[in-house]
């Protein structure tokens, strides 16, 4: 009898007391979600934020590493989802003594200059480029081809006119974001990917396209070639004979063995 | 008065002595180190490949989800899950705060996101279930009965003892989630900023109503609101007691309408009027991270009457039945 007046007294105050903070969670919960209280954070936080504001990693003797720009800095077409960035950091670090870090693939497909000049606003971005002391960038063939989507589609082919017409304000914009990256980052290397023509099989669109890329890389060698720890990694030529064998089913972005070429290119820049 | 309190305690004594709240608490003994263990190796394998530095893990989800966007795969509803989970982290890395700062405390919350609408339904339904339904398998009712009580001071009294022990199975998940946690955690984290009041517009994230919440006050909130599906989930385990009667069909109807809830929720989008079933809003914790609703035009206070009507609706019935049915066995 006595241990079922205890049993009783211990659940009934226990339960009064959950009961009361459960019901208390509840009315405050509730409250808090159908009416919320203003914003008392600064709206202004993430403009000031610390993110932002750090300086870059000062970090020495190893490379940390990060790709960014469009489908080809993130690995579109590779069927082992490497990519030309992750394949790098695994070479490198058979080659050299030094550690190797892959920080961040922040390749976003169907990238443009426009939007890499946008993203790299953002402070979580620069956060990640700050930390880094390679950066990768392959930008502009979005710019030029849209994606390729004109050439699966069959409307629309890249004409030289309309590749004539695209090229000076995106190469523009590659310029800028060439800055913007230097000065988020002012000690990184920076290595930039020279585009390739992934139409030079097809006898109707090569031409145009070969001049119009040989006019881009121009333009970008002339630009990097005035700063410090930038360089242009060409590709041009990788894919200029034997085009089937290092693009990907899609006719536009390379496949495993096309990204292992290019990673064997960056590796011999940066060593 | 005092002889229904009485009552009351009798029928409390009567659930301790079956042994099911131990179970109860078992159970979760059990399950709670198992998930911690899983969620270990889970963040140990995450430090090999991003370092200890969230950020760049934060920013990589946010990419991961932007190139999944661009995907003609992913079908729609998804997308829009996919466009707020992205401006949320946005947020939290605007802010340099951690939304996964590692914690018992963190643990605690994110467990009791993920047990609110299977688990501790579950684990209430083990004693909702039997409460009625075991006095009439077990004949016991006839004596119950035949005492100079009211029908319904009777199961009044059941309800209250049932009331009081989800209070009880809330707290005690808290506690023992946390405590179990902590060993493998550290016991740490309770003022962590958490971010509430994400207001959604379709797969827009409206910021103006956000503001930092020390993690002890979102797991109070928290656990209010499991509170509340709690207690709406045993009076409809009780109203199913009252209606069976084996103790085996009630476990057995209660437990299809809770799974079903879950798979509904899964793939519902579509069907809206699946939206007034009670199984697909007991997710109330959703709201709080900021998460969608499984089924458009669904908020806090939609789900909140729809479930109180529920609650309401059982309570009347298992209170008509009882009173009126014959007692025959």
């Amino acid at each position: 009898m006595n241990s079922w007046k205890w049993i009783w007294r211990t659940t009934a105050v226990s339960s009064a007391a959950a009961t009361l903070l459960l019901a208390v969670g509840f009315g405050y919960g509730a409250k808090e979600l159908v009416f919320p209280s203003a914003n008392r954070i600064d709206a202004e936080a993430s403009a000031k934020a610390p993110l932002t504001e750090r300086t870059p990693s000062a970090e020495e003797g190893n490379y940390r590493i990060v790709s960014i720009g469009d489908s080809l800095a993130k690995g579109t077409g590779d069927t082992t989802g490497q990519g030309f960035a992750r394949r790098t950091a695994a070479l490198l670090d058979k080659k050299s003594e030094r550690e190797v870090r892959f920080l961040n693939n922040l390749g976003i497909n169907g990238m443009t200059t426009d939007e890499l000049l946008q993203e790299l606003e953002e402070p979580g971005i620069q956060y990640v480029l700050k930390e880094a002391n390679v950066i990768l960038l392959s930008i502009g063939a979005n710019d030029l081809f849209q994606g390729g989507a004109a050439l699966q589609t069959g409307t629309n082919n890249p004409s030289a006119a309309a590749l004539a017409q695209a090229l000076p304000a995106a190469s523009n914009r590659l310029g800028e974001a060439l800055e913007r990256l230097r000065e988020i980052n002012p000690s990184a290397q920076i290595v930039y990917l020279g585009l390739y023509n992934p139409f030079g099989d097809i006898e109707s669109l090569r031409q145009a396209g070969d001049e119009g890329i040989a006019e881009w890389n121009a333009k970008a060698a002339e630009r990097i070639a005035k700063e410090q720890n930038m360089m242009l990694t060409p590709t041009f030529d990788l894919f200029q004979r034997n085009t089937a064998a290092y693009l990907s089913f899609d006719h536009f972005h390379p496949n495993s063995a096309g990204y292992q070429r290019i990673a064997e290119r960056v590796v011999q820049g940066l060593e | 008065m005092k002889r229904f309190w009485a009552m009351v305690q009798n029928e409390v004594v009567k659930i301790v002595k079956k042994k099911r709240f131990y179970i109860v608490l078992l159970i979760l003994a059990v399950m709670v180190p198992v998930f911690s263990y899983a969620q270990m190796k889970q963040s140990l394998e995450r430090r090999e490949s991003y370092g200890s530095d969230w950020r760049l893990e934060v920013q990589q989800a946010i990419i991961d989800n932007q190139n999944s966007l661009s995907s003609d795969r992913v079908p729609q509803e998804w997308k829009v899950y996919r466009q707020i989970y992205i401006q949320q982290m946005q947020y939290y890395l605007d802010n340099d705060v951690n939304p996964n700062e590692p914690g018992g405390v963190t643990f605690t919350r994110e467990f009791i996101d993920n047990a609110s609408t299977l688990f501790i339904p579950l684990m209430i339904m083990t004693i909702a279930s039997d409460l009625v339904s075991s006095e009439r398998t077990g004949g016991t009712i006839k004596m119950l009965l035949t005492r100079p009580i009211r029908r319904w001071k009777v199961l009044l009294s059941k309800l209250t003892a049932l009331l009081m022990f989800v209070s009880l199975i809330v707290a005690s998940a808290y506690l023992i989630c946390y405590a179990i946690a902590g060993l493998f955690f550290g016991y740490t984290g309770w003022s962590i900023p958490i971010f509430t009041g994400f207001v959604l517009n379709g797969s827009d994230v409206d910021l103006s109503h956000v503001q930092a919440t020390p993690q002890w006050q979102y797991l109070l909130m928290q656990a209010g609101l499991v509170w509340f599906v709690g207690v709406v989930v045993a009076l409809l385990a009780f109203m199913v007691s009252v209606l069976v009667r084996s103790t085996a069909a009630s476990i057995v109807v209660m437990m299809a309408a809770l799974i079903s809830g879950s798979i509904l929720a899964n793939m519902a989008s579509a069907w809206t009027s699946a939206k007034y079933l009670f199984m697909v809003n007991l997710g109330l914790t959703q709201y709080l991270a900021g998460s969608p609703a499984p089924i458009e035009g669904m908020t806090l206070g939609f789900s909140l009457a729809v479930l109180a009507v529920w609650g309401t609706v059982s309570v009347i019935i298992s209170f008509i039945v009882f009173t009126k049915r014959d007692v025959l066995t």
